[in-house]
């Protein structure tokens, strides 16, 4: 009996792990999608000034707000979304609003793969 | 490299209570899905203690799951027997009476050359000698010999030799086993009377045993060297 409640709270940890994984997943990868959005926004209205300053901004949230990605997901893949990351505000200060808004396009692309990756999904189970 | 270290020492602590969770079963012979947990366990951790850029998380949480179905599938294997024959397998006789069957160890993939292998392992060199050979779940072969060339025992000579319980070591290097003493339903008293009469003290004994009839051998430390 005591092997039964260790094993059923196993399985209870587990299913909390993995809640709560997807969880700080879903959540932050949705509001850093949002503040991407924001960019673009700012980048067809022809607001340099604001795109930078949401760049700049943005580096330090998706900071924030992977802090706790590594402990269940590989590091290469958010190392992967960083590289990216921390080139955009360098990008729009030397000029290259071309290559900012692919880059930008890049990073969204990178990020939602990522928070697709953990979904419970027939495509990822197998 | 650090990262490893600890990582290693997280995963070894981690390992070593997995085992002691799933119980003495694990250490002994193997039952077919034991075996595959035990395997997958050491294939699991290995991957996270070399790879630092991988979550520990990934290798921790596959070992959790293992050990919880592992309980699970032990426990209902228990209570319901359909489920033990489902996964543990069944006893196969291979000699029935003297008999070898031979489909049951085709069946098997069990070769003539394997089965007198194991039998001469247990000490038995003519097959005509076995009466009933059985390949257990685990895949140990049982054997019974006929009546004529099983080895005499006490009741078949008719002797009661007296029930002194096993002998259990009650010093072992100098230090005292109390567990050693209670089996043996023994106390301190009683090794201190055993002390004094071979004019030692406990700190002197290599090896001291006894059993319930309070027969006893003692080693010195100095009979050792």
């Amino acid at each position: 009996m005591k092997r039964l409640i260790v094993a059923l709270a196993l399985l209870l940890s587990v299913a909390v792990l993995c809640a709560l994984s997807l969880l700080s997943l879903d959540r932050n990868t949705d509001f850093l999608l949002s503040r991407m959005d924001e960019m673009q926004e700012a980048y067809k209205r022809g607001d340099a000034g604001s795109c930078l300053a949401l760049s700049e901004e943005f580096v330090q949230e998706f900071d924030e707000r992977t802090r706790f990605f590594p402990f269940f997901m590989r590091h290469s893949d958010i190392s992967k979304i960083e590289e990216s990351v921390i080139v955009l505000p360098v990008m729009l200060r030397s000029g290259e609003e071309a290559h900012w808004i692919s880059e930008l396009a890049k990073c969204r692309s990178q990020l939602e793969k990522l928070a697709d990756m953990e979904t419970l999904t027939l495509e990822n189970i197998l | 490299m650090a990262i490893t270290a600890v990582r290693t020492v997280i995963i070894y602590i981690f390992i070593i209570t997995a085992m002691r969770i799933m119980g003495k079963r694990q250490l002994g012979e193997l039952q077919p899905a034991e075996l595959v947990v035990t395997l997958l366990i050491s294939d699991l951790a290995a991957v996270p203690m070399q790879e630092s850029g991988m979550p520990l998380l990934n290798g921790l949480i596959p070992i959790m799951m293992l050990v919880a179905l592992e309980l699970l599938l032990s426990g209902l294997m228990m209570k319901v027997p359909f489920f033990h024959r489902l996964i543990g397998g069944r006893a196969k006789i291979v000699v029935n009476d003297g008999k070898l069957d031979a489909s049951a160890m085709k069946g098997m993939r069990l070769t003539v050359e394997d089965l007198m292998e194991t039998l001469r392992q247990q000490g038995t060199f003519d097959i005509t000698e076995v009466q009933y050979a059985i390949v257990e779940a685990n895949g140990k072969i049982s054997v019974l010999l006929k009546p004529p060339a099983r080895q005499a025992t006490c009741g078949d000579l008719g002797l009661s030799p007296p029930d002194n319980g096993i002998p259990m070591v009650i010093v072992s290097d100098g230090k005292v086993s109390q567990w050693g003493l209670s089996v043996c339903g023994l106390d301190e008293s009683w090794l201190a009377g055993v002390l004094a009469a071979n004019t030692c003290a406990a700190a002197d004994v290599f090896l001291l045993t006894a059993d319930r009839s309070r027969q006893y051998t003692l080693i010195r430390k100095e009979e050792c060297a």
